[in-house]
Formats: C-alpha cells, structure tokens, sequence
C-alpha cells in the first residue's frame, strides 16, 4: 500500500462531471423513424446536429439544416458551416460520429443483442429529458438500489433475501450485474406473477461510458423482462436526452404494449433526484473541494465507471482518442445481459 | 474591506462567524426543510425531541439535498435518493439500507419521497409523499462508515432559531438584553418579508427607519425626525433613540408635515447580524411595545426580514386586541416599500449609519456617545 499508487488506477476522490467532452464514439441520437418530413434539430456537447431525409429518403446529419428545407433560426447558422457527421442506421437509431472523421469505423458501434437490427415499433419508443449532465444519470443507472427508493412501486423495495452487486469494466464500458433474491413483488408487477409473493431479481447495465449509451437487461422472474436502450445524449451541462427503446418480454401483451408509458414517471422520480444532484456536483460553491463523497458497497459500479471516466478524460486531455486493445465495444454482451435464460 | 473580523457576507457568500437567525421557531417541523444563510444551504428539521437539527443540504453520498427526504420515526434525517440516515446531533451516518442481512427493512420503506406539493395530486394529498415518519433505524450495526453530514450548531431564543455558521464550537448565544421595565407578553405577532437587497444595505435601513422599513410607523414611527437622533455604540452594537413622526406623509410644497403625533423609540442592533430589538415607552394612546427583528442573508442579494411584537401586559385587553389587528395589517406591507427604502438609504445622512459602517470597517472615527444635532 506505500508503493506509489498510479492515481488513475483510483476511483477518483472528486467527481467533476460535465467537466470535459468525451469524443470519438457513436452517438444514437435520434429515433430513425422520427425524422420526417422537416429537418430534427439535435445537439451534443452543445455542437448542432441536424436531421433531415435527402431527396431518395436516407437520413443524413449535418450541422445546419439543408438549404430550402427551413427551420433554419433566424439570424443564425450563417456562420456555421454546413458539415456533414458520420452516420449509421442501427437498431432504429441514427448513430452519429462525434469526433474525427476519418476514426469514424462500424466495428466501434456497440453490440445491441436484445433488439433487432432494423428497430423496434414507434410504441416501443420513448424520449426522456433530464436537467442533469449525462454522467450522473450514468451513474445513477449504474447504482439501482436508487430504484429501492424511487421506483420502489415498479421494481420492488430493498426487502430481499440476499443483493449482490458485481462490476467488470473494460477501457470503455462498465458492466453491472445486480442479483437479488427473494424480493416481495412491486405494486405494479403483480399482474405479471401469477400469484407469487417472491420474485428473484437479475438487473444488467452495460454503459458505453464515452457516449453514455446504456443497454439494460431486468429480468424479474416470476415477472416480467425488461430489456431497453437507454442512450444518455449529452447536451448540455444541465441537459441530456434520452430516446429510449424498450423490448419487454414475458408480459400479456396489453402489458407489453403499456410498458413504455412507463417511461415518463419513472423518468421524472430520476429527474427529481439527478436535476438537484447537478447543482450540488456542478456549482462549485455548494461543495467543499476537499469533500469525497461518501459510498457504500452498492457503489461499486458507480465508483468504477468515475475511474473509467476520468481515465478516458486523462487521456484523451492528451490527445489519445483512440480504443485500447481491450475496449470491448463491439462485443457480444447477450451472455452478460442474460438474454437466454432466466433470474 | 472587511478585514479582520468581518462583518456581512463577504462577496463570496460565506459568511462570519456568528449566531445567525435562520427562521421562527414555527417554520421548523417534522419534515426537514430547506433553509439559507449567506452561502450556506441547510436541512433543517425536529428530531424525535423536538430539537432543532440543522445539517448540510447535500447528502455526503451522492450529494442529494436531504430536505428531500425524511424524518425516521427515532428521530434520524433520512435521504430521499438511497436511504441514508443521518444523526443530526453528531451528523454521524446511522444507516445504510441492504447492509445488514438480518435485518429487514420494513414495508414502509417502499415509497417515492418527493418534495411537497410537487404536483396537484400531492397538494391534494394523493400524491406519492408519504406524510409518515420513516421506520426506525435502531441501534448502530458496525457497518456505518465513519464520517458523516456536516451538521450545524442550533438554539432556539424566543421563537427565533439560530445556527452557528464558524467552524470551531461556538460561543453560548448573547442575544440582546431586554428592557425590564414593563411586562411582556409572548410576542403576539409576527411578519416576515423578503426583500431583494444585501444583507448590509438592509441592516443600514434598519438602523436609520425601522417603522418604514417594517411597516409600523404606528406603532414605532416612519416620518421625518422631530429632532436628531442619539447614538450610543459599543463593540458591536449600536443604540439609537429617535424622535419620529408617526406617520410618513409626503409634505406639500414647503409646508410641515400634516402628521402631528410623535413616537419615540430605542433600537439596539447588533453590527455583525443585525439583529434588532426597539422599545417604544408608553404613550397617552399606546402601550408599552417592544419589536424584536431579525435579518436573515440569503445568497448575495436577498434577505430575509422577520420581525415579531409584543405589548405591555399591563394595556387593557380591548386595547391589546386593537393593537393587534392593526399589526395585522402591517404584515401586508410588501417588499416593493421596504426595498425602496434600503435604496434610499444609500445617500441617508445619519449618525448612527455612519457608527454602523465604522463598526463594519471596525475604524472608529470619531468619539461615540455623540447626537447628531443637525
């Protein structure tokens, strides 16, 4: 323990979120079959991205809308220049490349196993915003015994038998895997359990930690299974986007087609803590810089995605965008998620 | 500026060393709410004993403000976001929920704490708040990790609640001396108004109208000054006696003023916190009165104005109850007013604006005790 410690090998000891634009990855930015008609006017790290259909209906991104196709703001955009991101069509998702051009590479895009290729229905969508830098609600996707407290009506309170929470990371992802077993069933999930008072509970996250992509598996059995994109779209400091995509299993099929709703409230339980969580990690004055923020047990995931986070920002603050050997950004995460079997 | 001691919030919010008012007593119940003094945000909350708890509005976890959470039912701070319970005495975490295997959480910890009448189903009451206490923590199971909260030094003195704001163990309280020569009542009534101006303008209108500034000129007078007013300081406080007309009408041309009757009044302040206690004597008309202010900074440029009364107990009840509904109405003067008059204060010519900013600047220039004969 007294050998000099490389201090990036370290959860780090504070946090700065929002600090730093993490770039050179593939950002699911819009739902494919959301742009229409009129340009989609997006942004990341506050950089404008526009999405509009050219004349054979293929969806391109650009910094400015294509001229004739209005939306344009007035009085604005003449000096930015008309360029055109990098752009992939996947899982019903227009990926956008931020970063260098010519790094721009299909095998960086993530591997997506539990949706299909081609996207799922426009019902399975939803878009959530929430007034926080994209990292807290990383972490907080990362820390599910949140949900003990916010969503405890939907996904169950902190009544369980035993709850194990492992954590693996590679150079750009971090993977949680929460087991709890013995959980009495929520509130709303008691239709799907065919009179069972206990569920056992197999929560996945993966997190894209550059492009704050979130691929989640819940797998409440006897219950339901929740696979879902959950792409967190930096936008600003106090802003990032969120267009979800849900796949849920093991439901009537009233409840599948219901679920999404879900989105909204769920959303605003997270909004309200992250939305008061951003002032306190990004307003300097409300914390005292030699203040470490406090974690549990239950923190191991979020404490291992602040170290890849801030190795990521060490090094690409030096210039190195590039992927480690190791990165695994591509890989095949169905045995991870626990797409083949149940909790 | 302020060197040395220093008195007001210093421009960055902090503020000095002292017993700060934070609110009344009554505004502090069994949900921890959210207060401010200078730069400080605290959560401030009854524990099970009715004590004033008062600790750092940011969850030391995940920096959650804990006046979004909740009360457990033997008296521990709970956060809203994963469940940590905090010992507002000591700011000591007792608990983190999952720790300890063996012992189950109850049923009553599922619930979505949110932050009141955030939606009109909760201002109805069927919202997702809950308005119970938390279940009980219990005794200390080993597994709670060693630092905590950052807690606040609190007392109560007459209804008003004050923290400390230092960072060593603070002084006992030495609120202003009361005037034994009548009988108190408990201060009948009580107003509060926030207005938009620092901390130290406000404690300078306080000083040079308090009737104007509060809205009871007739009680305390808000009109011209029949004579000067005399000015007596000390290490830190300031005690003025004015002469004013009761009422502030506006003279016309170079008339005197219509106003006719004459209140006279004695305020002490305190330099650093403008705390403020005035008596007025008894008159033909009133009783003996005393009015109690206090100044709570909020930020850089807001500050809270919270004053209460009490009568002499010797009035006759008939006149008491007049009295108070003519207090009553003082409670509608607004803000608008009140920050016009700490605008003016800015080019005020007054004696004991002058002791008040020496003390603030902590060099006395001239020799005290002295009237302002002007």
């Amino acid at each position: 323990m007294n050998q000099a410690v490389d201090p990036t090998t370290l959860a780090p000891r504070t946090f700065r979120p929002g600090s730093f634009a993490l770039r050179d990855a593939w950002f699911p930015l819009v739902h494919t079959n959301q742009v229409r008609r009129s340009p989609v006017r997006r942004s990341i790290h506050g950089d404008p991205v526009v999405f509009y259909r050219d004349s054979d209906g293929t969806v391109r991104a650009a910094t400015t809308p294509p001229p004739g196709a209005g939306g344009e703001p007035r009085g604005a955009g003449s000096d930015t220049e008309h360029r055109h991101y990098p752009l992939l069509e996947r899982y019903g998702y227009a990926w956008v490349w931020y970063g260098d051009p010519a790094n721009a590479s299909p095998e960086l895009m993530p591997c997506i196993p539990h949706t299909p290729v081609e996207g799922m229905p426009r019902r399975f969508e939803a878009t959530i915003v929430y007034d926080s830098t994209f990292e807290l609600v990383c972490e907080n996707l990362l820390d599910l015994t949140h949900a003990d407290f916010l969503h405890s009506k939907l996904t169950g309170d902190a009544l369980s038998e035993d709850d194990v929470i492992e954590v693996e990371s590679t150079s750009e992802t971090v993977t949680m895997v929460r087991i709890a077993r013995g959980r009495p069933i929520p509130q709303m999930q008691k239709g799907f359990a065919r009179g069972a008072t206990t569920q056992n509970v197999r929560a996945v996250t993966i997190t894209y930690v550059r492009s704050g992509l979130c691929v989640l598996h819940g797998d409440f059995n006897p219950g339901m299974s929740m696979p879902m994109i959950h792409p967190t779209n930096p936008e600003s400091r106090i802003r990032c986007r969120v267009p979800a995509t849900f796949n849920p299993r093991h439901m009537p099929a009233l409840g599948r087609a219901v679920f999404p709703l879900s989105a909204h409230p769920v959303g605003r339980q997270d909004n309200w803590a992250v939305r008061k969580q951003n002032l306190n990690y990004l307003n300097g004055a409300q914390w005292r810089e030699d203040k470490a923020d406090l974690s549990s047990r239950f923190d191991k995931a979020g404490l291992r995605y602040r170290k890849v986070y801030q190795q990521l920002v060490a090094r690409q603050q030096q210039g190195d965008y590039s992927y480690l050997p190791d990165s695994g950004i591509a890989r095949d995460t169905s045995e991870e998620l626990g797409l083949n079997r149940r909790a | 500026m302020n060197a040395g001691i220093g008195f007001g919030p210093v421009p960055n919010g902090q503020l000095a060393d002292g017993w700060w008012p934070i609110g009344f007593g009554d505004e502090i119940g069994q949900h921890p709410g959210a207060f401010r003094v200078g730069g400080h945000r605290l959560a401030v909350y009854r524990d099970g004993n009715g004590v004033v708890r008062a600790v750092e509005d940011a969850c030391p976890h995940r920096r959650l403000p804990l006046s979004m959470g909740r009360i457990t039912e033997d008296g521990y701070l709970q956060c809203g976001y994963h469940g940590w319970c905090f010992d507002g005495e000591t700011g000591q975490c007792t608990r983190i929920p999952n720790l300890a295997p063996d012992e189950r959480v109850p049923r009553g910890l599922k619930v979505a704490v949110f932050s009141t009448a955030e939606t009109v189903a909760d201002a109805l009451g069927w919202g997702l708040r809950t308005p119970a206490l938390a279940p009980p923590v219990g005794p200390p199971t080993g597994e709670e990790p060693d630092a905590g909260t950052t807690m606040f030094h609190t007392q109560t003195a007459g209804r008003l609640v004050f923290v400390w704001t230092g960072t060593e163990s603070p002084p006992p309280l030495n609120d202003l001396f009361t005037t034994a020569a009548f009988a108190f009542d408990q201060p009948e009534l009580s107003g509060q108004v926030t207005v938009r101006a620092p901390h130290a303008e406000t404690c300078e209108a306080l000083v040079w109208n308090p009737g104007k500034l509060l809205g009871l000129g007739w009680l305390i007078g808000a009109g011209d000054e029949v004579v000067g007013p005399s000015v007596h300081t000390d290490d830190h406080t300031v005690r003025v006696s004015r002469q004013r007309y009761a009422l502030d009408v506006p003279r016309a041309s170079t008339f005197d003023t219509p106003a006719k009757r004459v209140t006279t009044h004695i305020a002490a302040t305190d330099a650093l916190t403008g705390r403020t206690r005035i008596t007025v004597n008894d008159s033909a008309h009133l009783p003996a009165a005393e009015i109690s202010v206090a100044l709570t900074p909020i930020g850089r440029y807001r500050t809270v104005i919270r004053w209460s009364v009490a009568f002499d107990r010797a009035a006759s009840s008939l006149k008491r109850s007049a009295l108070k509904a003519a207090a009553r109405t003082s409670r509608l003067h607004g803000a608008a007013r009140a920050e016009a008059l700490i605008d003016a204060t800015e080019d005020a010519v007054d004696a004991a604006i002058d002791r008040l900013r020496e003390l603030h600047h902590h060099t006395p220039l001239m020799p005290t005790n002295q009237g302002d004969a002007s």
